[in-house]
């Protein structure tokens, strides 16, 4: 219907107004023309008002004659009557061309260009950024068309090596450029004089000095604290006389570096018992769900206080949060979880290897995660009732250097 | 002579009938007769008509096959007229065909 009114309107219509003793005869004839009509309504006692398109007009005319009735157009609807008054004013219709022309126009330029980053810029300034971009064409005032965004993308990653990544997107009269710098690497820490210590006692395997002189052999058993590799290198120089190296001037300050392997051993006592008794769950739970108003616990659903002899519980707390309304109630989920007594016999064996376990446990947070383990001595200490306890010795090869930065003495 | 083509006119008519049952043909599409329809009060399209006889806001008389329709009512305006279709528009309270 809406399609219609529309075709109506685009196309023209008149209303007409029909009157004489036989507008039947004359609507009648209108049919049987093929004429297109309708919304015909009777307004006061002898008149007809009819919808007709205009272009039909010009027919009735004839057919007004054959029935003998008259008929007058009462008002003229449409978009052609609508041009026609247009024609008269021509002042508007330039006006709405001129409008659009200039809405046209400006809207092909670019009025505003913008920088975006994920991150806060480092390396530039927008105002560096925004003055290349310019320099490439992509300014305030450029027209549209002659921006090539693929083309100034490539030319701004070349002409600014800080960015690694020019993203160019023209929304309307906008123009946004993301940008992506290039993450600085902070520079490598300098040199910084230091010695190689031990960490641990133990007993030198090898020695590999990347840098500095090694004042320990293989074989030697080191403690805690000593120097392994100096930091203080005196520099050689091979004697042309006897063919040995003899040193010459101040020391060289250096960063020691290197890798010296020991053997080092660990010790621990650790107990377990033959029987074991423990509380262990079920697997069987129930829930319950209640809600607290102030201080009072009222239980929704579920048992109101635990099923269960022993048991485990576990609360969810929920608050109920409006915006920023914070409403006084509180929904508590509680599960239980049944727990039931154990008994179980290790029996001797199982129980020292249940302590050894445990002991290398422990062993294991005090040792390097590259250190590997030599040898391993188990030995039972005692045994009082149910309880045994064992010693644990380890022998692990593991890299025992340790850097120890010293201030040079300085000349 | 007059008598006779009324009797023929008759004839024919009866057979196209018992034709249009036999084969449960719409009666409408074959014998040309009025189709009508109402929704609710307010809308009525009638279709095959052969003509306005009469028309005002109160009372809308059309042609139809063996006779004329006759529809009373008030504030009705025809909303349409093509030329085997009427659509009528308005409060409707009485339909009569007479021949």
């Amino acid at each position: 219907m809406i399609l219609k009114r529309l075709l109506d309107y685009l196309l023209g219509y008149c209303i007409i107004k029909v009157a004489g003793p036989r507008k039947e005869r004359f609507i009648n004839f209108i049919i049987n023309e093929k004429i297109p009509l309708w919304d015909i309504v009777q307004k006061g006692e002898d008149e007809l008002w009819v919808k007709v398109y205009v272009s039909d007009i010009g027919k009735l005319r004839h057919i007004a004659r054959k029935s003998r009735c008259s008929f007058k157009i009462k008002a003229k609807r449409g978009f052609p009557f609508l041009a026609l008054r247009a024609e008269k004013r021509k002042g508007l219709v330039v006006g709405i061309f001129l409008f659009m022309i200039v809405l046209f126009s400006l809207s092909s330029f670019i009025w505003f260009v913008d920088i975006h980053s994920s991150e806060p810029l480092v390396l530039l300034s927008e105002e560096t950024i925004l003055r290349e971009a310019a320099r490439l064409g992509l300014k305030p005032g450029a027209l549209k068309s002659r921006i090539h965004i693929d083309n100034i993308e490539q030319k701004l990653t070349v002409s600014l090596p800080q960015l690694t990544f020019v993203g160019i997107e023209i929304q309307g009269t906008l123009v946004k450029i993301e940008v992506a710098e290039k993450k600085v690497i902070p520079e490598e820490i300098k040199e910084k004089p230091a010695h190689l210590i031990a960490a641990k006692d133990g007993v030198i395997e090898e020695i590999l000095v990347l840098a500095g002189e090694s004042r320990v052999k293989v074989g030697d058993t080191v403690q805690r604290g000593q120097l392994l590799i100096s930091g203080l290198a005196p520099q050689k120089v091979v004697d042309r006389k006897t063919g040995e190296f003899i040193e010459q001037g101040p020391p060289k300050v250096l960063e020691a570096k290197g890798i010296v392997r020991a053997r080092v051993w660990y010790e621990t006592v650790s107990e377990a018992p033959i029987i074991e008794r423990g509380k262990r769950l079920t697997g069987a739970k129930r829930e319950q769900w209640s809600i607290l108003l102030g201080n009072k616990k009222i239980v929704l659903k579920g048992p109101r206080l635990s099923p269960y002899a022993d048991y485990e519980e576990k609360r969810q707390t929920r608050t109920i949060e409006w915006r920023n309304l914070n409403v006084p109630v509180e929904v508590i989920q509680t599960i239980f979880y049944e727990l039931k007594p154990y008994q179980r016999n290790w029996g001797q064996e199982g129980a020292i290897k249940n302590a050894k376990d445990l002991a290398l446990k422990i062993l294991e947070t005090k040792m390097p995660k590259e250190a590997r383990i030599l040898d391993q001595k188990v030995d039972v200490i005692s045994q009082s009732g149910n309880v045994i306890k064992v010693r644990v010795w380890i022998e692990t090869l593991e890299d025992i250097g340790e850097k120890q930065y010293f201030q040079p003495e300085t000349d | 002579m007059l008598k006779a083509t009324k009797y023929l006119l008759e004839k024919t008519r009866k057979i196209q009938n018992q034709f249009a049952e036999a084969f449960e043909i719409p009666q409408d599409a074959l014998l040309n007769l009025p189709r009508i329809t109402i929704i609710g009060d307010g809308e009525l399209h009638l279709e095959n008509h052969k003509g306005i006889i009469e028309y005002s806001s109160e009372k809308i008389r059309v042609s139809v096959l063996g006779g004329s329709l006759e529809i009373t009512g008030e504030a009705m305006v025809l909303k349409n007229i093509k030329p085997d279709e009427i659509a009528v528009r308005g409060t409707i309270s009485q339909l009569l065909f007479s021949k």
